[in-house]
């Protein structure tokens, strides 16, 4: 049954399938041994690296001439001799489907999914196009009550793939079964509506249904996927940098997936696979000065590099979203102007380099043996930590990555000012500043004094904690709301234990070295280049332009921010973007453009060096 | 209940001459030296109204000095219900039946005279040392309903009271658990149980021998042992009555096991629907723990065995070994496929062994009495016996324990004493999962091969005897009904194609049944015997598939000629056609009908008119007796 077959095991196993000789494995399934043949085994309910639970029976296979196994729960033999495709086997799944297609609703001409659904493909490839027995399917209304995913359960075949990735790949455990015989259904918590439920609405779900069961609204009826154009890029909602699949139809975004066989194992959230396609806030498509309205973007540029140029001093913030060599190039053409020039969250990825520094030499390891490898070390951990349980809506991803673990036995330790968001997957749920956060801090003085100065900290809990992050693998998680203090609390922990800090800043781009200069506060000119930056944001950059006499805006789409404004120049959506960003892990990440722009200007870093240009050659003052 | 023993009295065990003194004081308790009256008190006799019986005769010898009421288990011969034995002090032993009220109080009179009456009379027995009977009774053994039985794993039911530690000690419970810790290695006892031929009774059949080593052979920090008594197949009841008689000797035979194959904990995953074998395990568990022959170091031994009952929420599927432990895991009850077997990884992943109540209750007898007087029981292939419940269209309804090896026709007509409605015409083996197995084969012998042959199987003991009145179709539908409401939905053989099939059947007793039916009947069988992950599923069509071998012309005659052979059916207007009204001019609202209803098909307040929903309506006709104006009618077939 699992899945866990040694990647670098030898191919030591000899079995024949359908009269070829296959080489397998051992341990592994006979399904998976043809994973390296052209044998094509029929299933519906095996799906990508989830348990196999033989529950479909499409995988049926003849061994040694007598018995029926399913081929994706049986281990491969030394002379084993299966059969795929005999005409019992088929008869089987003829009758099999036959029976699905009179009991559930698969009429495809009205399901979203016609054309891209599994079941019809397994329909035809057993040569079907009706059914002996009568329709007999039971109406059930569509559940729409969650506005990202809809549940349309008379389509549904109880494969329970959505069951398995809510509970293995998410552990969220909100889908289960529910009755039992021919009403066995799939229902949410103790079956209330899924917009009700306990769903986070990640949609990983929906991407494993084999049929239209499971579909989006946002992307219901706007194309097969052999309609689509797909290009792959980088989700800047956090610093994950999730691998996205952005499926276009006729110029338009119409569906966005996980990679399932890239880095992230195919998982997003719903930030990244809904928020994405849904933004209807109105686009900035050419540049406007106050008073003039809409200009061309050279007067527009020719106007800010003057306003730039005029100015005694200048305040620039860029948004964190931006890939590296945007915000490279936004550097370059602010320093040109002597501007002073922030990109928040830049400055903590620094102060953590410092402290990790700091920490290490105290407990004589190298900076980088502080740090994990990557959000994917939680799924390894024996035990977590957890600073700011609000990566749940932060890093929705990685919080799946913690719930994971604790489910697979993780001792799972949560410090949170307000309520613990991982609830009763916590072995312990810390008030912050009444303990662990504070025994490091500690822990950082008394290291070279012993142990029993320990004073201040609730002692049963250290007691608790330390155990569980010495033995085996520990994590300890930083969260983007920390205070330094935490953070430094957080490094020592990692030196007293052994255990690795994973830092999920809230940007998207932890990379960048530029930056991290101190603004003035009251400056002239303030140029704020907020991108396609949500207004809940945006705060700092409104700070920023109350304290200025001018303010520019370089943005994507219109906000309370271009509304204060003197001049607002466009700037590129996310889909139309290019370069790269640098994740949580500290990998640079690819960002594709998806779609053309659709805006006056066909590059942000256009805009900059055009500014850069329009600046005369520095004058040296007295 | 009063026990001459009470168990929190009860002193630790720790030897073998401790066991002997508890057998003295367990003698003592059966045979008191004064007139022993045992009451039937498993849920059969509680069922036909033994409490009431009990507590009669408890008032009535109450301060007697000659006689002693106690309870004990099921004596088998379910249909004469209450049984009341008296055993007088020098063994002889006289067993009433059907007691009422009033013959309990003339029965404690007569106890008190010690002149005991003749009439009312199942038989008499000899007990303990007892060599002859002064009574003009049938004895136990020539009752032609016990004659042929050979009663091993039944011993002690009917004998001993359940709840009494020291009585079962003194049938010689625990001495064959002594025997193996202080003289077998566990090699010597598995070899002991391969060569008794045990075989698993609740109807696979496997060699209970060859499953404990697979379990032995595997090295694990933990294994478990499990004893499957989630029994719920429609008219089966062996299991239920063997824990609520005799919970110890199942106890026994886990721990024996557990000596023989390394595992230290094990469960009693029970239906929660058998409260009375759960009280009675609960309180051998806790006895046996208070004694030490539970925990640690039992008998000094240096192992250690513990047990703990998980009650099943009332899933059939449940009795398919990976959805029990999916069960235990408080997982939802489903199967998994099966490579890996449990003794590979089992219960939450470790080597686990999974055996029927009937089975775990067998192996203190093989150690005690031997390998060879087991194997010589059975045939050549099975040993020992099997407890059938004997039910359906049979004058003697019971718990029947006979040899392997037995021919059907003994039980039928030797034990069963002949059918009711007509000639003989099939048994039904196996319930759900199994088939049937006509006239002309009624000298088979009972074995597990031998049924399999024929299309049916043991099964857990079930056997439902059919006679001509009744339609070989309705059968298949009723265990189809049942088979739609047990599956658990995970596999679309099984939870499509039962309910396909039953749609089928519906139609064919309806009388609206066509020709392609019965290719369709077998071609759905065939699909779900064959392509079902479980055993559920795989077995389903049984009864369908073993009625059209042998009875293909019964379907005909329904679907060709538009009649039911039988005159059972809807289409025959038989038992099972009837439909219940209440005539609504007439009735007054008393609620005794709503009262009576086993399945609340009946609505409405108290002082209003009431109403039978016919869809929920099962046939059973208590409204009809509980009716005080009897103006329930009943329409279609003979009441």
């Amino acid at each position: 049954m699992s899945k866990a077959t040694d990647a670098d095991a030898e191919l030591g196993v000899t079995l024949e399938i359908n009269g070829q000789e296959v080489q397998a494995k051992q341990g592994e399934t006979i399904l998976e041994a043809t994973e390296r043949t052209d044998i094509d085994i029929p299933t519906l309910c095996a799906y990508a690296d989830l348990t196999n639970v033989g529950a479909c029976r499409m995988c049926l296979v003849e061994i040694d001439g007598s018995r029926l196994e399913t081929a994706c729960t049986t281990a491969v033999q030394d002379g084993m001799e299966v059969e795929v495709d005999t005409d019992d086997l088929w008869d089987h799944r003829q009758t099999i489907l036959e029976l699905m297609f009179s009991e559930e609703n698969h009429y495809c001409m009205y399901c979203e999914m016609e054309g891209d659904c599994e079941l019809e493909d397994m329909f035809n490839r057993a040569g079907l196009d009706s059914s002996r027995f009568p329709l007999e399917y039971p109406e059930i209304d569509p559940d729409t009550s969650n506005e990202f995913i809809t549940m349309d359960l008379d389509r549904c075949i109880s494969c329970g793939r959505c069951i398995r990735t809510c509970d293995e790949v998410v552990g969220n455990d909100t889908l289960s079964f529910g009755n039992r015989g021919k009403d066995a259904t799939i229902v949410a918590d103790d079956d209330v509506p899924l917009g009700e439920s306990s769903c986070v609405s990640c949609g990983a779900c929906v991407q494993s249904c084999p049929t239209g069961a499971l579909y989006s609204p946002l992307s219901a009826y706007r194309g097969r996927e052999e309609d689509c154009d797909v290009v792959q890029t980088t989700c800047s909602e956090c610093s994950m940098g999730c691998e996205l699949e952005v499926y276009t139809n006729s110029g338009r975004i119409v569906k966005i997936e996980g990679v399932e066989d890239g880095p992230d194992g195919g998982q997003l959230c719903e930030m990244g696979r809904f928020g994405l396609l849904g933004d209807d806030r109105d686009r900035i498509h050419e540049p406007s000065i106050r008073g003039e309205g809409a200009v061309g973007v050279d007067v527009a540029t020719d106007r800010v590099a003057d306003l730039l140029e005029d100015a005694e001093t200048v305040d620039a913030v860029a948004s964190d979203r931006l890939p590296s060599e945007t915000l490279d190039a936004f550097a370059e053409a602010m320093d040109d102007y002597d501007a002073a020039v922030e990109v928040p969250g830049a400055g903590r990825a620094r102060e953590e380099k410092r402290i990790a520094r700091q920490v290490a030499k105290h407990f004589e390891k190298s900076p980088s043996g502080l740090r994990a490898s990557g959000p994917r070390a939680l799924l390894d951990a024996d035990s977590v930590v957890v600073f700011d349980t609000d990566i749940v809506d932060t890093h929705p991803v990685a919080a799946s990555y913690v719930r994971r673990a604790s489910k697979g036995g993780a001792t799972l330790l949560s410090v949170d000012e307000d309520e613990d968001r991982f609830g009763r997957k916590s072995d312990v749920s810390i008030e912050a500043g009444t303990g662990l956060d504070r025994v490091s801090e500690d822990a950082v003085e008394v290291v070279e004094e012993g142990a029993s100065a320990l004073s201040d900290v609730d002692a049963e809990t250290l007691m608790d904690a330390v155990p569980a992050l010495t033995s085996g693998i520990g994590v300890v998680v930083l969260g983007p709301d920390v205070s330094e203090d935490t953070i430094v609390n957080a490094y020592a922990l990692a030196g007293m234990t052994g255990s690795k800090v994973l830092s999920l800043p809230r940007q998207a781009n932890t990379g960048t070295d530029v930056g991290t200069d101190d603004l003035h506060g009251s400056a002239d000119v303030a140029y704020l280049f907020a991108g396609d930056d949500r207004e809940e944001n945006v705060d700092r950059m409104l700070d920023v332009a109350r304290g200025a006499d001018t303010v520019i805006v370089q943005a994507t789409r219109e906000s309370i921010l271009t509304k204060a404004a003197d001049v607002v120049l466009p700037a590129l959506d996310w889909f139309e973007r290019s370069g790269t960003v640098t994740d949580a892990s500290g990998a640079d990440r690819e960002i594709a453009r998806v779609l053309e722009p659709r805006v006056a200007v066909d590059s942000d870093r256009e805009v900059l060096s055009a500014l850069s240009e329009a600046v005369e050659p520095q004058e040296v003052k007295p | 209940m009063s026990t001459l023993l009470q168990s929190d009295s009860l002193e630790e065990i720790t030897s073998i001459e401790d066991l002997e003194a508890l057998k003295r004081d367990g003698l003592d308790s059966l045979y008191p030296g004064k007139t022993k009256v045992l009451v039937g008190m498993s849920s059969c006799g509680r069922a036909a109204g033994a409490d009431d019986v009990y507590d009669v005769l408890s008032d009535e010898l109450d301060g007697a000095e000659n006689a002693i009421v106690g309870q004990t288990g099921c004596l088998g011969f379910c249909d004469r219900e209450p049984l009341v034995e008296v055993v007088e002090p020098n063994g002889q032993s006289i067993i009433y039946e059907e007691v009422t009220e009033d013959t309990a109080e003339r029965l404690a009179d007569a106890i008190t005279r010690g002149d005991l009456p003749e009439g009312g009379v199942l038989a008499g027995r000899l007990h303990h040392e007892a060599r002859s009977h002064d009574y003009d009774v049938p004895l136990f053994d020539e009752v032609p309903f016990y004659a042929p039985q050979e009663r091993v794993v039944l011993g002690n039911s009917g004998l001993i009271d359940p709840e009494d530690l020291g009585e079962y000690v003194a049938r010689d419970g625990f001495f064959a658990l002594e025997e193996v810790l202080s003289s077998y290695t566990p090699e010597e006892v598995i070899d002991e149980v391969k060569d008794s031929n045990l075989r698993g009774r609740g109807g696979g059949g496997f060699p209970t021998g060859q499953k404990w080593e697979f379990l032995a052979g595997n090295e694990a920090d933990e294994k478990y042992l499990i004893c499957n008594a989630d029994e719920g197949d429609p008219g089966a009841y062996m299991d239920r009555t063997l824990l609520e008689s005799d919970p110890y000797s199942v106890i026994e035979g886990m721990i024996i096991a557990g000596y023989a194959t390394g595992a230290t904990h094990g469960y009693m995953y029970v239906r929660a629907e058998y409260p009375l074998a759960i009280d009675h395990l609960q309180n051998a568990i806790e006895t046996l723990r208070s004694v030490g022959l539970l925990g640690d170091d039992i008998l000094g031994s240096g192992y250690g065995f513990d047990l703990e009952i998980k009650k099943g929420a009332g899933a059939f599927v449940c009795g398919e070994e990976t959805a029990l432990m999916a069960s235990i895991e408080s997982e939802r009850g489903m199967p998994r496929p099966r490579p890996p077997f449990p003794p590979q990884s089992g219960l939450w992943g470790k080597p686990t062994n999974i055996n029927n109540v009937e089975t775990w209750a067998n192996v203190p007898q093989i150690v005690l009495e031997g390998a060879d007087w087991f194997a010589d029981i059975g045939t050549d292939q099975s040993g020992g016996t099997k407890v059938f419940s004997v039910t359906g269209d049979v004058r003697n309804t019971g718990l029947v324990e006979v040899p392997l090896g037995t021919e059907l026709e003994t039980v039928v007509f030797d034990i069963g004493g002949g059918t009711t409605g007509g000639d003989f015409k099939a048994v039904q083996t196996g319930g759900p999962s199994g088939g049937v197995i006509p006239e002309e084969y009624g000298d088979t012998p009972i074995d597990y091969d031998t049924l399999s042959e024929l299309g049916s199987m043991m099964g857990s003991g079930g056997m439902i005897v059919i006679d001509e009145s009744t339609c070989m179709v309705d059968q298949s539908r009723f265990f189809l009904d049942f088979c739609v409401d047990e599956s658990c939905g995970k596999c679309p053989p099984c939870r499509y194609g039962t309910k396909k099939t039953l749609q089928i059947l519906e139609r064919i007793t309806n009388g609206e049944g066509e020709a392609e039916d019965i290719e369709e009947l077998r071609s759905l069988g065939d699909t779900m015997g064959e392509a079902s992950l479980c055993g559920l599923g795989q077995t389903a069509p049984n009864p369908v598939m073993s009625t059209l071998d042998y009875f293909e012309q019964e379907y005909w005659a329904h679907i060709e000629d538009e009649e039911c052979p039988a005159g059972d059916c809807e289409l025959g207007g038989g038992a099972h056609a009837n439909t219940y009204k209440i005539l609504h001019d007439e009735c007054v609202g008393c609620h005794q009908c709503a009262k009576a209803c086993p399945v609340d098909a009946i609505s409405g307040e108290q002082g209003e008119v009431h109403e039978i929903d016919p869809e929920a309506c099962i046939g059973c006709g208590q409204c009809v007796e509980a009716c005080p104006l009897d103006i329930i009618e009943v329409r279609g077939g003979e009441a």
